[in-house]
């Protein structure tokens, strides 16, 4: 709406266009700095490029995260088993989530705790990992109450139950009225290990709770 | 200061925080890159360097030393844009001229995988572009085939055919398979091989058919990307309204939302005074 205000303005006095220049400037510049920090720093030499598994039945080759097969029969399996988001300050064991029987995703029960969408990625290997937490519990802030003041650049860390730890960065935060949840861009297939933590935000309702989820999307470090 | 000046002022002071106030969310950096990977599949061709340089840009982005027949990197995520990919003999002096190169448009939120193919009498750079969905509940496949030994094979799954009389140098569609346990297995003329693969739920698989060292069929199994297994209905209900009153909004920080604020007022402020000292201004319009 303010939107179409705007552009009805514009006619109105010939120098308002450079005023339009300056400020769409402004955006440039800001969107600039944010996928440069989003983005992942250019890789300078990687002496061996690699493959992934073969039929002469050699692995996935050391460095090389992400490319083995995904899920080898044999591979025992392995889970998230918490969240570190050091900007700011949570440190979360994690439960794992799953969905109700129309199809929705159930939030953790504990409100101080996070937890993993079982049917995601493991965090750290192909695809999209979802870990969702509360914004706030019935009487005050819960385990993802920041959740929505990460920044591009800000880090995340998942521990797995492998013993290793898989690392982040946040490359945007985004609110979405619930109603139109961007279902195809949390979930849906990634080439890399990349991340996504959901809470919710906007104005709460009673009856159906918040109007917003608000989710963080992370890309390997 | 006559009223249509003044209400022109508004105007530009208006449009500025409009301006300042959409845009907040507009950093979205969420699809502004995509993913590249490259590779070597040219049988008789000798390893090579490779080099990938933002378009007009001479210093690489991406160089990778020694890539032998059969190499594949991992994807790599660029800003969205144009690069160039370029080739040399492995060791060759970098400013020299590539034996072969080409044009690239990375766009957002898709993958490439960038592939020095054919014979070397007739080697190109192949530009593939990789799938990243999947029919609900099932996986896809794809096949290169990359082998000289046998130039011609069937590829097959334990659940039936896949390809049949695939040509080097050759690239099938992404088909859908059923998730599971399954044996990829190629046929050529002169040999066959297996691969015992898994293709999970939601996974995208490209099998490239090679040749070893001793002449063989070579299979690779590469898992181009992976969703969840299953697409929950809608968002998350993660809320209880127990800090609703001060609960963070969004996903834009309020300090950040005060900065522009800031920036608009400057800009609306500085705009009105050039107004004022530059009187041609008031008769436009």
């Amino acid at each position: 709406m303010s939107r179409i205000r705007c552009g009805r303005a514009v006619p109105r006095a010939r120098s308002l266009s450079g005023a339009g220049v300056l400020v769409i400037a402004f955006g440039i510049a800001v969107a600039g700095c944010a996928s440069a920090s989003g983005a992942a720093t250019p890789i300078a030499t990687a002496p061996t490029p690699s493959v992934a598994s073969e039929s002469a039945g050699a692995g996935p080759l050391a460095g090389m995260p992400g490319a083995g097969p995904a899920g080898s029969p044999t591979a025992a399996p392995v889970h998230p088993v918490s969240v570190l988001i050091p900007a700011i300050g949570v440190d979360t064991r994690l439960e794992r989530l799953a969905l109700d029987r129309s199809g929705q995703l159930l939030a953790p029960r504990n409100p101080d705790q996070a937890g993993w969408y079982t049917g995601g990625s493991v965090p750290g290997e192909i695809g999209p990992a979802v870990i969702a937490g509360h914004v706030d519990s019935r009487t005050g802030p819960a385990v993802f109450y920041r959740l929505g003041s990460l920044r591009p650049g800000d880090r995340v860390l998942v521990a797995r139950s492998d013993g290793s730890v898989a690392r982040f960065r946040v490359e945007s935060v985004r609110a979405f009225p619930r109603a139109e949840f961007p279902s195809a861009e949390v979930y849906g297939a990634t080439p890399e290990p990349v991340l996504r933590l959901i809470t919710c935000g906007g104005v709460y309702d009673r009856g159906n709770g918040y109007r917003d989820n608000v989710v963080v999307f992370a890309v390997p470090e | 200061m006559d009223r249509t000046t003044r209400r022109r002022m508004l105007a530009v002071a208006g449009l500025c925080v409009a301006a300042a106030l959409l845009s907040v969310p507009a950093p979205a950096s969420a699809q502004s890159t995509g993913w590249v990977r490259l590779a070597h599949l040219s049988p008789d061709t000798p390893s090579v360097d490779v080099y990938l340089y933002a378009f007009g840009n001479p210093d690489a982005k991406i160089v990778l030393q020694h890539v032998g027949y059969g190499a594949l990197s991992p994807y790599q995520r660029l800003a969205v844009g144009r690069y160039t990919v370029a080739m040399r003999g492995a060791g060759a002096d970098p400013d020299s001229d590539p034996v072969i190169s080409t044009n690239l448009e990375v766009k957002s939120g898709e993958a490439l995988t960038v592939a020095g193919f054919g014979r070397t009498a007739s080697l190109k750079i192949e530009i593939l572009t990789d799938s990243l969905s999947t029919p609900p509940g099932k996986a896809t496949l794809r096949v290169i085939q990359a082998s000289l030994t046998n130039p011609e094979v069937d590829v097959s799954t334990g659940a039936g055919s896949v390809a049949e009389n695939l040509r080097f140098p050759g690239v099938t569609g992404y088909q859908p398979v059923d998730p599971g346990s399954t044996v990829v297995h190629v046929t050529g003329d002169t040999s066959e091989a297996d691969l015992p693969t898994n293709f999970a739920t939601a996974s995208i698989h490209t099998v490239v058919v090679l040749d070893s060292a001793s002449g063989e069929l070579r299979l690779v199994d590469l898992t181009d990307a992976s969703g969840a297994t299953k697409t929950p209905v809608g968002g998350v209900n993660t809320g209880l309204g127990g800090a609703a009153a001060s609960a963070p909004s969004g996903g834009d920080r309020p300090a950040a939302r005060g900065w522009w604020l800031v920036a608009a007022a400057v800009l609306a402020a500085g705009l009105a005074i050039a107004w004022r000292v530059r009187p041609g201004r008031r008769t436009a319009g």
